[in-house]
């Protein structure tokens, strides 16, 4: 059982707050994902895991043991850092066994089997033809693979990635992102991996933490992030292209729940529109929401219906597999992907469905989600 | 094809000029020393072999003959103090240098770079300011005269370059290397060992060259420190030279050996300066 | 809420530790000795260890001493002309070498040398070099018609030797400075202007000089204050004479202090070289920062035109 907790984690750099009372527990042997933009925090907390850097308050614990004043050498943790920090005067080859050979690995490994773990995993990672050359006359994809190679020749109770694979081009990275997720699993060890690539963090993620400014705004399993995004933030982060938003107000017509949206009206089915209405009244009492949409919900029609809307087509960008349109309703701006190759012209007039089931609901002052029952969301 | 200029060739015999004028005291000094007192005193003679036979009179009489004991003294003198003050400006150096690398300090109003001014300013003091006080320090503490004393003053003085230079050196090594090594489970000493360590050897080494360097050059505080058996090989030229006539011979072939160490130094350090890791650089 | 402190102590306690052996030099070989020669230039203090409170009586009586005024008009003379040639040539030399691609490293060890040679050593070297009756320099110019004027022995002659003795010292060390901060350089704007035609005086004059700005700064600043100390190659090649036209301060403070052994007067001088080398760097340093400040609120004004 190799569990991690951090209790009211704060860190600061003189006045600014790096990290604001972080509570997070990470399961044993789960890949757990921070994710978050640039300056969201993610090396901040690895390294106060790590033992690099001290929080100014609050604990870690890790299976049951309190880590605070443990020293790094005796934390049997392995950590792969943004800029790699290899050994500059060791070859790849000893770069690799340096961890073997530390007076910490118990049990003691002979030189024979040093060599075969640091050969198998620089086969994993394809490095092994740069065994014996220095880091200084590698690529820098090279080095990252050694950086990363270095931390998975252990057997550490806990690994921290940060952003690993960042630097490795497109297809290599794909590789990657699969055998690191099943060496997780195989390996069984409690991995944290930081990145600011969406996809690859909903790909590998057991669990994510969505990380912002210094907070966590979210944690769930991708699914949850993905479809239940707990705040407008995550939904415009999490997705590509990123969550259409509109502000809304929500009015009853005649015993018909509408939404004023897109200067046009929205019938909402009675059940979803009186929960909506029960929750925004309640905290703010007044019609005023946020109601986003993912662009590959919306799906273009010809007849205006209802529930369809128009828009002038901005931009159209054919993208191989997909199509993303912008488009301009008003004063609002927004996109809608669709599925298979299309071409529109810019100032073409369109019309795009928006269906209900589809729509997220924020609250407008405090951004956040407003969770209905069941049977109105996708699952 | 480019037609060259005027310029061109201004430049280029400004160099020549410059070369010769920069080598002639040197080939001067060394061709004096395989001369004897007849060749000097007959007129210049500029090259051996052609207009006088060369000898080596005075190379015989500062090893073997009467000047041997001056000579050796001062030229053993000269080598142990730079040696071993180079050593510990260097050791003494390299701890302070990576405290302030790696740590803030804080002493009143001094933080690391100004700790880091202090004691390079150390420089800018005439060295003169702090020998007579040190004159009397030393007589005081019956240190005048005597090797101890001289390596002490001269680590003194060598300390403040040591420590620059260090302590750009030690910042130029990521600290994260230190924190991977931590993690990968080596306790500080061994950090310091196994990779901090051998990633200074150049800095360090250039350090200890240069400290050697400049205590070998140095002649005011010898000249104050000492009178007899401390002496350095700089020291021992001038009582050679306060005579009448000066026995340029003999002279010459001490200034050659003196010469050698820091030209050996200097050749050394070239080869770093030009590669730029005379202060720093760890990829 | 728990406010951890781990191991905090133990850490500040290492890096005090890391410190102090050079905090301690400096203060017992610095600090300290800076203070007592301060005290000893209050007192009249002979070798024998005699001594007694003066007061001021040692600067007064500086000021009235011909041969320290002797003195510290040398240093300007020695540090004015000094750095400035070795400037111009320093800047010359790096300018060539830097356009040579064959011999580079053979050209350039010998334009170093020089500096490598023990600066006692040089002075003696020199002397015998322009020795009247024996040295080669007087010969060479007898050799091509020339009269050689009496190099150590008369007194303007004998600060030019001394001159062109610290010339030939200390050049290679802007040399090397100013080759450094010309190789770190970038090359764009170069190979631009010899797109644009420029000639290579423009090219100087307009790109590379200011470029050098802040390396001609520091190689200047670092050279002037060395240079007030000069001592060995006075003291070996002219021994401050003829008489005392060559004098240098720090000679002067030497040889009244260990000749004659009126320390405390040796004192008083040694600090008031201290004072002047101080004052000039400050003097310099907020020049800088003036005419930085200048050219910022002149770029300034250009801008809002």
């Amino acid at each position: 059982m190799a569990t991690l907790k951090l209790i009211d984690i704060t860190k600061k750099y003189g006045n600014v707050v790096a990290i604001n009372k972080l509570n997070l527990e990470v399961k044993s042997e789960e890949l757990l994902v921070i994710f978050g933009p640039s300056g969201a925090g993610k090396t901040t907390l690895l390294k106060i895991i790590a033992g690099v850097e001290k929080p100014n308050e609050g604990q870690i614990f890790f299976d049951e043991r309190n880590l605070n004043s443990l020293p790094l050498e005796q934390r049997n943790i392995a950590m792969v850092f943004e800029n790699y920090a290899l050994y500059p005067h060791f070859t790849v080859f000893e770069n690799l066994a340096f961890p073997l050979r530390s007076p910490r690995q118990v049990p003691r490994l002979s030189k024979n089997e040093v060599k075969a773990r640091v050969a198998k995993i620089a086969e994993m990672l394809e490095i092994q033809d740069c065994l014996y050359r220095k880091p200084g006359q590698l690529s820098g994809g090279q080095r990252q693979r050694v950086a990363l190679g270095r931390a998975l020749v252990r057997r550490p109770s806990l690994y921290l990635l940060d952003e690993p694979i960042a630097h490795l081009d497109a297809k290599l990275r794909h590789r990657m992102r699969g055998e690191l997720k099943k060496l997780q699993k195989d390996m069984k060890v409690t991995t944290i991996y930081a990145t600011p690539d969406y996809l690859e963090g909903l790909g590998m993620a057991d669990r994510v933490v969505f990380l912002y400014q210094g907070e966590i705004l979210q944690v769930g399993t991708p699914n949850e992030i993905y479809n239940r995004p707990s705040n407008v933030i995550v939904g415009t982060l999490v997705g590509d292209p990123p969550m259409n938003f509109f502000d809304c107000k929500l009015k009853q017509i005649e015993r018909t729940w509408v939404l004023e949206i897109l200067g046009g009206r929205l019938p909402l089915p009675y059940e979803l529109g009186a929960n909506i209405a029960k929750k925004i009244y309640l905290e703010t009492a007044g019609p005023d929401l946020i109601v986003g949409i993912r662009p590959n919900a919306c799906k273009v029609e010809n007849n205006s219906t209802e529930g369809t809307f128009p828009g002038e087509v901005y931009v159209s960008e054919p993208l191989g597999a997909n199509t993303i349109l912008t488009l301009k309703t008003g004063d609002a701006i927004w996109k809608v992907k669709l599925e298979g190759l299309y071409h529109f012209q810019v100032g073409q007039h369109i019309l795009v469905r928006i269906p209900t089931e589809a729509l997220h609901f924020f609250t407008k002052d405090t951004k956040q989600r407003i969770n209905l029952e069941a049977n109105y969301e996708r699952s | 094809m480019k037609s060259r200029g005027l310029g061109y060739f201004i430049t280029r015999f400004f160099l020549v000029v410059w070369v010769i004028f920069a080598l002639f005291p040197l080939y001067w000094t060394l061709i004096t020393a395989f001369k004897t007192p007849i060749q000097i005193y007959k007129g210049p003679f500029y090259f051996p072999f052609i207009d006088f036979a060369p000898s080596t009179n005075s190379w015989q009489f500062i090893f073997f003959g009467d000047g041997r004991i001056d000579f050796l003294r001062g030229l053993l003198n000269s080598i142990l103090y730079a040696f071993f003050s180079a050593l510990l400006s260097v050791l003494l150096g390299s701890i302070s240098a990576y405290g302030l690398a790696r740590y803030s300090y804080k002493y009143g109003p001094f933080k690391n770079d100004n700790l880091n001014f202090l004691i390079v300013s150390q420089r800018i003091m005439p060295p003169i300011v702090a020998v007579i006080a040190l004159y009397l320090i030393f007589k005081f503490l019956h240190l005048l005269d005597s090797g101890f004393g001289m390596i002490l003053a001269y680590t003194w003085f060598n300390l403040p370059l040591a420590v620059y230079l260090l302590t750009n050196f030690f910042a130029s090594i990521p600290r994260e290397i230190e924190y991977a090594a931590a993690l990968d489970g080596y306790s500080k000493f061994d950090q310091l060992r196994k990779v901090i360590l051998p990633l200074a050897a150049p800095g360090l080494a250039s350090a200890y060259l240069l400290s050697f360097f400049f205590a070998w050059n140095e002649f005011l505080m010898a000249l104050m420190l000492t009178f007899r058996d401390a002496q350095t090989l700089p020291i021992i030229i001038t009582t050679i030279r306060t005579q009448m006539e000066p026995k340029w011979w003999i002279l010459s072939a001490i200034a050659v050996i003196a010469l050698i160490p820091p030209s050996i130094v200097v050749l050394y350090l070239d080869k770093y300066l030009i590669k730029g890791t005379l202060f720093g650089g760890v990829r | 809420m728990i406010i951890s402190k781990p191991k905090k102590t133990k850490i500040e306690w290492t890096k005090h530790l890391l410190i102090s052996p050079a905090l301690l030099f400096f203060v017992a070989l610095t600090i300290f000795p800076l203070l007592f020669t301060l005290f000893l230039s209050l007192n009249f203090w002979a070798v024998s260890g005699e001594h007694h409170w003066i007061g001021l009586g040692n600067y007064i009586k500086l000021f009235q001493d011909s041969i320290f005024l002797t003195s510290l008009r040398n240093e300007f003379i020695f540090v004015i002309f000094g750095v400035l040639f070795e400037y111009i040539f320093g800047l010359l030399l790096a300018l060539v070498l830097n356009q040579l691609t064959r011999g580079l490293r053979l050209i350039r060890l010998a334009v170093i040398l020089p500096f490598a040679a023990t600066p006692a050593v040089v002075g003696c070297i020199w002397k015998m070099l322009f020795d009247q009756s024996y040295g080669p320099i007087p010969d060479l110019l007898h050799k091509v018609g020339l009269t050689s004027p009496a190099w150590l022995t008369q007194p303007l002659p004998a600060l030019f030797s001394i001159i062109i003795v610290d010339i030939w010292e200390w050049t290679p060390f802007m040399f090397l400075i100013i080759f450094a901060g010309l190789k770190s350089l970038p090359k764009e704007p170069f190979e631009s202007a010899m797109v644009d035609g420029a000639s290579s005086w423009r090219i100087f004059w307009d790109l590379t000089f200011p470029m050098l700005m802040p390396t001609t700064i520091v190689v200047i600043l670092l050279r002037t204050i060395e240079a007030f100390k000069i001592f060995d190659i006075v003291f070996l090649t002219t021994a401050g004479g003829p008489g005392i036209a060559t004098i240098s301060t720090t000679l002067y403070a030497y040889d009244l202090g260990l000749r004659t052994g009126n320390l405390g007067y040796a004192a008083a001088m040694s600090i008031i070289l201290l004072i002047i080398v101080v004052l000039i760097l400050n003097v310099f340093l907020k020049t800088i920062e003036w005419v930085r400040r200048r050219s910022v609120l002149q770029k300034r004004e250009e801008a809002l035109k």
